[in-house]
């Protein structure tokens, strides 16, 4: 049962706000009790009173009708009436007589004591106790002593209005005294929530101060702990980076010394040797033209021409492998995605897992032919908002997926299953490769295709 | 082969290299009118001796084969040249071809392959390396995939001095230009190739078998 609203400002009380009620309620309960208590004192001394008050009038009143028997009888009633007039009120008693016919003949004056205030009639039958009237006859006459308690219980009330007043002020007091107190002792909560909040933001920097409660200054003290665990922890992760970014330098500055050493020595190779064998070659070639008469010599020439030839194709591998790298493929690949990615702002996610070894030459040149074919289609046909690149491989085959979420088949005559230049191109260059190609346009829409490469078995070429 | 009566011009930077190709051209019945180590030279006596044949290496110093063939079509549009490449790539012969060389034919070629070749283009028909033909149209089939195929004719002889290893001004001075424009033309390489660094710029060429025996 939540009612909505209905104290929302109680609801978004400050801590010490609700402290400060509650323990405003609980004294204001305590007083109400203190009140009950009182007033049952009260109904009791206020009937012990008026009772009092009645006996020692009634005496006092058989005294007097007493001294009237020494008057002749004809005369006490009169006489009885005057002294009842003399003496008003017997005090908190009112006083009636009556003749001997019933005729009211006297009535008392009302109270002068507070003459016209009453206490409210609820607070009154709550005081009230039923005292008999009393009667004393004379002659005929009657006289009717009748308790009256209304004064008390106005005196009663007056006092209650008096405590009440007090009690109200006491209680506001200390709603008042409650709520500083706690708004100070709880000043620190907010150094903690500031403090929490710039950790948040990064300030790793923030301490608490040792505060003076128990409490909180165990809050500060782990509050602290666990700041100085973290920033720990940040400058821990720093050096890591910094350190493995140094490393990665340093490998990458190495990987470029061995390169700029390789590309050296492969162009001294290339210069120097392979022109050597090609000039050679064509000295060769012109012995053999030249000898057709002399069988010895040209045989000889062809066999120059030949070794010659076998020369070149040695120093071609030796340079194809002075200047491919084993762990080629991966960057070339990532160096590609990453180049496609920032030129078509086209969400492009990439898996590449090769072997540890690398993979052979020409593979990755394909491979790397192909993604780039495949990119390039999607841009030219696809119309894709998201790309995802597959290459796998394994001991025995390399997989190449490129799956789009772009039209699929059917919209344009390129993505018909290979029939586009690029597919074709593709195709015969995965032919090459020995491997085999395949295009799928999925249900939900797009365009897949996936080429499987063998990674060990030698190339048809011819 | 027989190629009685051709005039060609040799232009290749190895002495050994020209003289092989001289007497072999000789045995063939062909005559070499003129033999130069530069493609600038190689402009002027083509212009002085009007040979049948150029026969021309792609890498040499100075402005190089490639700048040297546009030059000599610019003076004789008809001009019959054999472009002949160290390299193994498919992106200079497909280059010099649409440039209007007749030919293009890699180094490792045997004798008679060479002589062939020369016999074709004295005879103004194109000729193409059968070891190149697959790499050459498997790069026109798979379009504008490699970004190398992006540059324009001086990019890419810039590219390629500079791939080799030469500097800024070293390939200015080849050029005859200014070296602010070479640097135009770099900025404009590594735009293209999306490469940072020169080393880098060297790994394309490699990857694209441009600088590869």
């Amino acid at each position: 049962m939540t009612r909505p609203s209905a104290f929302p400002t109680l609801r978004h009380a400050g801590l010490h706000t609700r402290v400060g009620l509650v323990l405003c309620a609980l004294a204001a309960s305590l007083l109400l009790v203190l009140g009950g208590l009182w007033l049952h004192a009260t109904r009791h001394a206020v009937h012990e009173e008026v009772e009092a008050a009645t006996r020692v009038s009634e005496q006092w009143l058989k005294v007097v009708i007493g001294e009237l028997q020494v008057l002749p009888a004809g005369e006490r009633g009169e006489r009885l009436l005057a002294v009842a007039a003399g003496i008003g009120r017997v005090r908190a008693n009112g006083l009636e007589v009556h003749d001997a016919r019933g005729h009211l003949r006297h009535v008392s004056p009302p109270s002068l004591y507070k003459a016209g205030r009453e206490a409210p009639v609820w607070f009154a039958r709550l005081l009230a106790s039923d005292l008999p009237a009393r009667q004393l006859h004379v002659e005929g006459y009657r006289l009717t002593l009748q308790p009256d308690s209304s004064r008390a219980v106005l005196d009663a009330w007056d006092e209650l209005l008096g405590m009440a007043g007090w009690a109200l002020l006491c209680l506001f007091a200390l709603f008042i005294g409650v709520r500083q107190a706690l708004g100070r002792a709880l000043r620190p909560l907010d150094d903690v929530m500031q403090a929490l909040d710039r950790t948040g933001n990064g300030r790793f920097d923030t301490r608490l101060p040792q505060f003076p409660s128990p409490e909180l200054g165990r809050l500060s003290r782990a509050f602290n702990g666990m700041a100085d665990r973290l920033k720990a922890a940040v400058d821990d992760n720093v050096r890591l980076e910094t350190a493995r970014e140094v490393a990665e330098q340093m490998r990458s500055r190495l990987e470029i010394e061995r390169r700029a050493e390789r590309e050296s020595i492969a162009r001294e190779l290339h210069d120097e040797l392979a022109q050597g064998i090609t000039a050679v070659r064509a000295l060769g070639g012109a012995i053999v033209q030249r000898t057709t008469e002399q069988p010895a010599l040209h045989g000889h020439a062809q066999s120059i021409v030949a070794v010659t030839g076998e020369m070149q194709k040695g120093v071609h591998r030796i340079l194809h492998r002075l200047r491919t790298d084993a762990d080629d493929l991966a960057g070339n690949l990532a160096h590609c995605v990453e180049a496609w990615r920032q030129q078509h702002g086209i969400a492009l996610e990439s898996r590449i897992v090769l072997p540890e070894g690398g993979v052979d030459g020409e593979l990755a040149q394909g491979v790397l032919r192909i993604v780039q074919e495949g990119l390039t289609n999607v841009v030219r046909h696809a119309r894709a908002s998201r790309v995802e690149l597959t290459v796998v491989a394994n001991e025995t085959a390399l997989r190449v997926r490129l799956a789009d979420n772009g039209r699929g088949t059917g919209h344009g005559p390129s993505e018909q299953a290979g029939s586009g230049l690029g597919l074709r191109g593709m195709r015969e260059r995965v032919a090459l490769l020995g491997g085999d190609l395949e295009f799928t346009s999925p249900a939900g829409g797009g365009f897949v295709v996936e080429a499987r490469l063998p990674v060990d078995a030698r190339r048809v070429v011819s | 082969m027989n190629l009685q009566g051709s005039r060609v011009l040799l232009a290749d930077d190895h002495a050994m290299v020209r003289l092989g190709f001289r007497l072999l051209l000789e045995g063939a019945g062909a005559e070499v009118v003129a033999e130069t180590d530069n493609g600038e030279s190689a402009v002027r006596l083509y212009a002085e001796c009007n040979p049948d044949v150029v026969v021309m290496d792609v890498s040499m110093p100075g402005i190089g084969g490639l700048a040297a063939l546009e030059r000599l079509l610019m003076w004789d549009a008809k001009a019959r040249v054999l472009m002949l490449s160290a390299h193994h790539d498919d992106i200079v012969p497909v280059r010099s071809l649409k440039l209007g060389a007749r030919g293009y034919l890699c180094k490792r070629a045997s004798p008679d392959e060479f002589l062939r070749a020369v016999g074709e283009v004295r005879r103004d028909r194109r000729y193409l390396d059968p070891e190149l033909a697959q790499a050459v149209a498997l790069a026109q089939l798979s379009g504008s995939a490699n970004p190398v195929e992006s540059l324009t004719e001086k990019e890419l002889a810039v590219f390629l001095k500079l791939a080799e290893g030469r500097s800024v001004n070293d390939v200015a001075h080849d050029f005859c230009l200014s070296p602010s424009t070479v640097g135009t033309h770099l900025y404009h390489i590594k735009q293209k190739l999306n490469v940072q660094n020169a080393a880098e710029l060297t790994l394309v060429a490699v990857r694209n078998g441009l600088i590869e025996s």
